[in-house]
């Protein structure tokens, strides 16, 4: 078994923030790391001078590498030790390229290149910041070996797996002397060679790629002292002031992508605040509800504020008044007025939205491969080509009416407008009638799906981990409530006046300023949202926490470990043991969880993998904080000086508050069942 | 149904609240927004008499007949295509949050 990190810079290029490489540092992260191997990859560049300088100060093998910005991800390219000169000649050709953080080359380029890359070990990052395209790595899988990922988590994805690239763990470090804690990032093989083609075979095999050395992927370093922590579920013990919170604080502070629920984070202390915590929580998840409910009701709202029907009265009052006007003063008629054209109509133009969609529709069905023999059985596709060839045809001949028509009206337009400025007469304002009408259809379907949207039903009931959400559409009860949605200290007592005339109600709502016009759609139908208990109703304070605690574990998926600090001290028993401990033992199935617990119920019940104790001990050199951890089966826990305890005494004394309480409680428990 | 007729030398037009003919030198705003509405009624179907300035003496009645006329003539063309466009408006929405 072998120790790698193929992956650490040692020169500051434009991709890093700077840093002084310290030689030094970097013998010291080798020895107390007891690595076997590393490679120097440092952003497209190698530094052939410092890249022997390290070969020669460490007795370790050390390969020449580089990281490239490839397209929009990032490739390690590990070349033999024996080809260096060669190497660094190909590296200067990408050095010459990528001169900024934002260059990169292209695959194409890298073949160029390096045209023999088949000598060469490729590691991509791939669940890994800024991840290498699929499409890049499909071009490079010939010559691709692993894949590098930033978690434990990840890797053990990619070992389950199968379709997934062999996983490498490495620190990405920067050697300098501003390296304070050592990277505990780094990737086990199972050869014993540390030449470049016994590595490179290792790793084209996932069963010989780990992150112990000696527990397979059960096991990964978390704390540059050796300590070790479970792929799985832990369990932390310990008695009061011993480091717990101490060490989960720990893990927080050295890891990447951790989800820490501290202790009492959820519990209610202020019902107030505890109720707007999950009020924001319901609001969260209410977002992706009311978008789907309200999408349409939205569209149409968009529509119809464009809709002023005051305004299309004024037209007809303006039309009408002007074209009595007209007609009742002939004496006023010039040569100007007589003109025919001074009162002529103009031509309706027809938007073709409908023979659009027609066209649209009948395309759809010539082109559906899903459904075609359903659509085959009532009609051919012969014929529907006729049909779709045959309305593109009266699609054409009616657009070029229409242009015909729009060329006329201008004409009309600036005829009118000419005449109008010579005559004494009075001119006919326009009136589209068609438009006025199609309006008051538009007001009357709005009112009537508004109606409909507003009628008090159950939208959506959605589970939420043993509860379940309901969202309700109801009508909003007042001025004050509309306030409350909008979250702002705008008045809405008049526009509210009109709630019931939903058309007349949209208006006054367009006249408060503040409001943004996308939003309107919100303040027609309030969606309630509720959380039930099994038993059908709402939650009271206690189950809020339980349901933010769930939550929060469930959200936990997102992260790359979970840390959770005695939720015994919020929750009751019942409800650990029947809920908690099942989400959190099936998280654990898929990422680290840290859990701190002194409640057997907790921590003897979930069955953890992996058994931690913190110890205050008091020594002659003063107090010393230790962690004993191991196997849960194991007769003693060990530290990473070696020290050992016995697993029992711990759990017992941890968990049961030491043999005698244990014996006495369970004593009790017996005479209790007894006495039934 | 009637909304627009010539009659003994004059224009008309209906007003649909009392069912009486009204010389359409007495139309306003009210009366055309009247026509417009029966014009809207799907149950309705509008007829109306051609215009022919022969027809009317008064000056006055031939061009508000006449303008009226051509409105009306040109909504009674699309009205299959209104009633396309109007049944189609909103479909989607009416049938998301219909009962």
């Amino acid at each position: 078994m072998i120790k790698i990190d193929f992956h650490m810079h040692t020169v500051a290029t434009p991709s890093d923030s700077h840093f002084e490489f310290d030689m030094e540092r970097l013998k010291e992260y080798v020895r107390f790391a007891k690595l076997d191997a590393i490679a120097i990859t440092n952003h497209n560049i190698f530094d052939l001078e410092q890249f022997i300088d390290i070969k020669n100060a460490l007795d370790i093998s050390v390969f020449p590498a580089i990281e490239i910005d490839l397209e929009t991800g990032h490739l390690l390219l590990i070349a033999d030790k024996e080809n260096v000169a060669d190497f660094s000649e190909k590296c200067s050709l990408v050095s010459a390229i990528i001169t900024s953080a934002t260059d990169s080359i292209s695959v194409k380029t890298l073949k160029e290149i390096f045209p023999d890359l088949g000598q060469y070990m490729l590691i991509p990052h791939y669940d890994k910041s800024p991840p290498l395209s699929k499409a890049a790595i499909g071009e490079l899988s010939e010559f691709i070996v692993a894949g590098e990922v930033s978690s434990p988590k990840k890797f053990i994805y990619c070992i389950k797996n199968e379709d997934r690239l062999t996983p490498v763990y490495f620190s990405d470090s920067r050697m300098s002397d501003n390296l304070t804690r050592f990277p505990v990032r780094q990737t086990y093989l199972g050869c014993d060679d540390t030449n470049f083609s016994s590595i490179k075979y290792c790793l084209s095999d996932k069963a010989k790629v780990s992150l112990s050395a000696t527990e397979s992927n059960k096991l990964f370093t978390v704390f540059d002292d050796g300590q070790q922590l479970s792929t799985g579920l832990n369990v932390v013990l310990g008695e009061r002031s011993t480091g717990k919170s101490y060490t989960l604080n720990k893990i927080n502070n050295e890891s990447e992508g951790v989800k820490y629920i501290k202790q009492f984070s959820l519990v209610e202390r202020d019902e107030a605040e505890d109720k707007r915590k999950f009020d924001k929580l319901l609001s969260d998840k209410r977002s992706l509800l009311t978008g789907e409910y309200l999408d349409e009701l939205q569209a149409v709202v968009s529509d119809i504020i464009e809709v002023d029907l005051k305004e299309d009265g004024k037209s007809i009052s303006d039309y009408i008044d002007s074209l009595v006007k007209f007609a009742k003063e002939t004496e006023r008629h010039d040569s100007f007025s007589k003109a025919k054209l001074f009162s002529e109509e103009e031509f309706q133009l027809d938007d073709q939205t409908g023979l659009k969609d027609l066209i649209k529709s009948t395309k759809n069905l010539i082109l559906n491969k899903e459904f075609k023999s359903i659509v085959e059985k009532y009609v051919s596709i012969d014929s529907l080509k006729k049909l779709v060839i045959n309305l593109m045809e009266t699609y054409a001949v009616k657009e070029r009416e229409r242009l015909k028509r729009r060329w006329i009206n201008e004409l009309i337009f600036d005829v009118k407008s000419k005449l109008e400025a010579r005559t004494a007469a009075t001119a006919i304002k326009e009136i589209d009638l068609y438009k006025v009408g199609m309006n008051l259809k538009k007001v009357e379907k709005f009112e009537r799906i508004v109606a409909y949207a507003r009628t008090e039903r159950i939208i959506k009931e959605k589970p939420l981990q043993g509860f379940s959400v309901v969202a309700k559409s109801v009508n909003f009860k007042g001025a004050g409530e509309l306030k409350n949605h909008c979250r702002r200290q705008i008045a809405f007592s008049d526009a509210f006046s009109e709630y019931n005339s939903p058309y007349a109600y949209l208006k006054k709502l367009q006249e408060i300023e503040e409001l943004r016009k996308a939003d309107l759609f919100e303040y027609f139908v309030k969606i309630e949202y509720k959380i039930l208990n099994r038993d059908g109703f709402e939650v009271s304070g206690g189950e809020r926490s339980e349901v933010n605690l769930l939550e929060e574990i469930q959200d936990a998926q997102k992260y790359d470990m979970l840390l959770i600090d005695e939720p015994e001290s919020s929750f009751d028993n019942h409800f650990l043991k029947k809920e908690v401990n099942e989400l959190i033992k099936e998280l654990s199935k898929s990422m680290p969880v840290v859990l701190v617990t002194h409640n057997s119920t907790v921590g003897a019940s979930i069955k953890p993998e992996y058994l931690l104790c913190t110890k205050k001990e008091t020594t002659e050199a003063g107090i010393k904080y230790r962690i004993y951890s191991g196997f849960p089966a194991s007769k003693e826990l060990i530290s990473t000086d070696l020290k050992k305890i016995d697993t029992f005494e711990v759990t017992m004394g941890c968990l049961e508050a030491g043999q005698d309480a244990y014996d006495e409680r369970r004593m009790g428990y017996e005479n209790l069942k007894n006495q039934e | 149904m009637k909304i627009l007729k010539i009659k003994n030398s004059h224009g008309y037009f209906l007003c649909s609240k009392t069912s009486a003919w009204k010389q359409i030198d007495e139309i306003d705003k009210d009366g055309l927004m009247d026509l417009l509405n029966q014009y809207l009624n799907d149950d309705i179907e509008i007829e109306i008499d051609v215009f022919d300035e022969a027809l009317i003496k008064n000056q006055a009645q031939r061009i508000i007949y006449k303008s009226v006329f051509e409105k009306f003539l040109s909504l009674i063309d699309n009205k299959s295509k209104f009633k396309d466009e109007s049944e189609r408006l909103y479909l989607d929405s009416i049938q998301k949050y219909k009962v």
